[in-house]
């Protein structure tokens, strides 16, 4: 940098400096901006203060700057803060956001990052956003040790770009019905009485849906979708319900301009018999009103409207591909196999898994009712939740935070040791839960503002409470890499013996154990959950290689030496390891048990398109002979870009018309 | 061979299986490994075993692969001895 002398300028008292501000003004220089800023901002005493901001006047003037920024001067103060030791009031004067050069970075290269986003200017709106809100939770909503634990990758505080919001939520068709829809929560904009028809009651659905997804970070979850909607279709033909159910999936589908351009994240919810706490339950019809029926009188519609659903999911849309969203989740149950056509519709949800890939099959052994959320996140029902069950638009849950432990770290830090191991982890699961609380005190602090409150939806009061049920939410304690914690202490991986299969459920069943015990220490809800994000894998495998080679190169998958390096997610075995699909399931399913809050398996298909009876005899096997709590089948499939031609298998060129502008389609899971 | 008896505490029938167990293989000179369903130890070895109820009985080989079980029921004197006998 050049430093210019200007000696004569700092002399020269008339000249005058003029400052931009941030309200788009241009004042004189007045040094006392910079000591009562630092007196109302970070509380400094004003003799200090003034101290330090006499030092910037003479910087500043030493300087041959005819305009200075309020943000130069910021950056200017806070260095002049840091030589004279002040580094707590430095990060509370801190100021957020980016680098120029990556802004211009935002709009002239797209976005690699997140597949789910795709580059358009509300994408670079929410990029923007999301680095201020994270550089703000990691200095003002969390506490130091905790930052610093996510920073070095022994824990991932998930969706820190959406600081201000809960993280996913269930919600209930029947407060929409009974309501109608305020979409801003206040009231302010245009607000529709319960809906009178079944068109629009998905719309309000689909609607309200997008107006959630601002004001939740992750998924939106909807239980009982076909049963909900079913006092609506009472009379209608087949072909007029599914013609219902085809727009309910596109309007979703299509709905890419909710957020950052991204298509909604929803769940929706499928039963083939009339869940047991519904069948008494009062239906609420057309005009939300009660029909003097219970919902056990709905089944037949119920049943048309999820088979018609679907045979929209199996036809794929006009391309023949698969729709990413709203994902279709099949509860199957005792009752299931109990209730008429069961296996006639077992067979097309199978087929919908094995072409399309769509199917998520959700086992609810015993008596237990779950709904789910977001990809694994599901929610059992205990008591009150079932209680509740008999107001169901009173069936609102959330979880708050996800937060994610870094296993392969606590090993490579016990050195192998297993009693400090336990330590390692005890002392990461304690950070997460810490992290919760410090999660839920801010929420609370939004939610404290009311309908003033930026979360507008969450704190209208329609039903004589908040949309928003604080005391149900979840906090999610999540797990990364047990595979390669348990390759670091045994030197097997889970597959590879029964020795090292035993120490990972251990492993598990210490840490649910002790979420509960800090569960109770801290007064929150924290089950285990499994980790859906795959970028953590990346991301923790990364760090670990920078700072513990020596161990992490011994366990890390992929390829050493290039960015594509990873764990395996949460209580998976080596998705490599050469076991079948039933042992996958089998040995993936103990671990299910112990985590409440939501596991799955997914048994990749590859290029074989199996017939659906086969599926459906193995989802059966699954669910009787196993304790997996949730499968998904993942078919490979080419789709031809220019001619719409659609392979199985992932191909590099058109087998029909020799392009090689094709996409390659594998879940991401 | 090896028996494995899972239990809980307020698990009325876990007791009674508990005895049953531990009488017909101290005749048969056999080990019995005692799980708590709710400790870390015992929730691990139930999960591994896919144990769902209490009291389960299970009989196991020396690969820890199950010969039979009795789950959530009190396995009879007499069944105990024909399955290890056999
Ligand atoms: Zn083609």
């Amino acid at each position: 940098m050049a430093v210019k002398n200007k000696k004569n300028d700092v002399d020269s008292e008339d000249r005058t400096l003029f400052v931009r501000t941030s309200d788009d003004d241009i004042r004189s220089w007045d040094k006392m901006f910079i000591v009562r800023s630092l007196v109302n901002e970070v509380n400094m005493p004003e003799a200090d203060a003034l101290k330090v901001a006499t030092e910037v006047e003479g910087f500043i003037k030493y300087s041959s700057l005819k305009f200075v920024s309020a943000p130069l001067v910021r950056e200017i103060t806070n260095t002049k803060l840091l030589e004279h030791g002040y580094e707590e009031y430095r990060k509370k004067y801190t100021r957020l956001g980016l680098p120029l050069n990556d802004m211009t970075g935002l709009f002239f290269n797209s976005n690699k990052e997140n597949s789910n986003v795709h580059h358009s200017s509300e994408a670079i709106n929410l990029t923007i956003s999301g680095i201020a809100k994270k550089e703000y939770a990691l200095l003002n909503v969390f506490s130091d040790d905790i930052a610093t634990a996510y920073q070095n990758g022994t824990i991932h505080l998930h969706d820190l770009d959406y600081i201000d919001r809960p993280y996913c939520s269930g919600n209930s068709i029947e407060f929409l019905k009974k309501y109608g829809l305020v979409m801003d929560g206040r009231g302010n904009l245009t607000v529709a009485k319960p809906a009178k028809h079944a068109d629009v009651l998905i719309l309000h659905m689909t609607k309200f849906a997008a107006a959630l997804q601002g004001q939740f970070a992750g998924a939106i979850g909807w239980d009982a979708v076909n049963l909900f909607i079913a006092p609506y279709l009472k009379g209608m033909d087949y072909d007029r319900i599914k013609q219902l159910a085809q727009m309910m999936i596109y309007e979703f589908a299509q709905q890419a301009v909710s957020r950052g351009g991204q298509v909604t994240f929803t769940d929706t919810n499928y039963y083939w018999e009339v869940p047991k706490h519904f069948l008494d339950v009062p239906a609420i019809g057309p005009g939300g009103k009660f029909t003097g029926n219970t919902y056990s009188d709905y089944a037949e519609e119920a049943q048309m409207f999820a088979r018609a659903a679907f045979e929209v999911y199996l036809k794929g849309d006009a391309y023949g591909r698969p729709f990413f969203f709203p994902k279709p989740d099949l509860h199957i149950t005792d009752r299931f196999f109990k209730t008429d056509g069961n296996e006639e519709f077992l067979d097309l949800a199978s087929e919908v898994a094995t072409k399309m890939g769509n199917t998520y099959f959700i086992f609810d052994r015993g008596d237990e009712a779950k709904i789910s959320e977001c990809c694994r996140l599901q929610f059992k029902l205990n008591e009150s939740d079932l209680l509740d069950a008999k107001s169901p638009w009173k069936m609102r849950y959330s979880a708050m935070q996800n937060v994610t432990i870094n296993l392969p770290r606590a090993a490579y830090c016990a050195r192998g040791d297993e009693t400090v191991l336990l330590e390692k982890i005890d002392n990461a699961m304690e950070l997460s839960a810490k992290a919760h609380v410090q999660k839920k005190d801010f929420i609370r602090r939004i939610l404290a503002l009311g309908s003033a409150s930026s979360l507008p939806i969450l704190t209208m009061n329609l039903d004589g409470e908040p949309y928003y049920r604080f005391d149900k939410a979840s906090f999610l304690l999540g797990m990364l890499g047990l595979n390669e914690l348990v390759q670091y202490v045994t030197g097997e991986e889970m597959h590879e013996s029964v020795g090292a299969y035993k120490f990972g459920l251990k492993t598990i069943a210490y840490m649910r154990k002790r979420a509960e015990e800090l569960g109770k220490k801290y007064n929150i809800h924290m089950p285990l959950e499994q980790t859906p994000a795959e970028s953590t894998a990346y991301r923790m495998a990364k760090l670990d290689m920078e700072h513990y080679p020596k161990s992490a190169e011994k366990v890390v998958k992929g390829k050493l030496g290039t960015p594509y390096i990873y764990y395996t997610n949460s209580t998976y075995f080596n998705i490599g390891a050469p076991m079948s699909p039933m042992d996958r399931v089998t040995k993936e399913g103990s671990f299910h048990p112990l985590i409440d809050a939501g596991a799955m398996t997914h048994v990749w298909l590859g290029e074989s398109q199996p017939e659906p009876r086969s599926l459906t005899n193995f989802v059966m096997k699954t669910f009787k002979n196993t304790q997996n709590t949730q499968i998904a089948f993942s078919p490979e499939m080419t789709l031809c870009k220019t001619c719409h031609n659609k392979m199985t298998g992932l191909k590099d060129k058109c087998d029909r018309c020799g392009d090689i502008k094709v996409d390659g389609i594998t879940r991401c899971s | 061979m090896e028996v494995k008896i899972f239990w809980q505490d307020n698990c009325p029938n876990c007791s009674p299986a508990k005895l049953v167990v531990r009488d017909v293989m101290e005749d048969m000179g056999l080990k019995v490994k005692e799980f708590n369903v709710n400790d870390v130890e015992g929730m691990s070895e139930a999960a591994f075993h896919a144990v769902m109820g209490t009291p389960t009985t299970i009989v196991v080989d020396s690969d820890d692969s199950e010969i039979v079980s009795w789950r959530s029921q009190i396995p009879s004197r007499e069944e105990l001895i024909d399955a290890i006998k056999n």
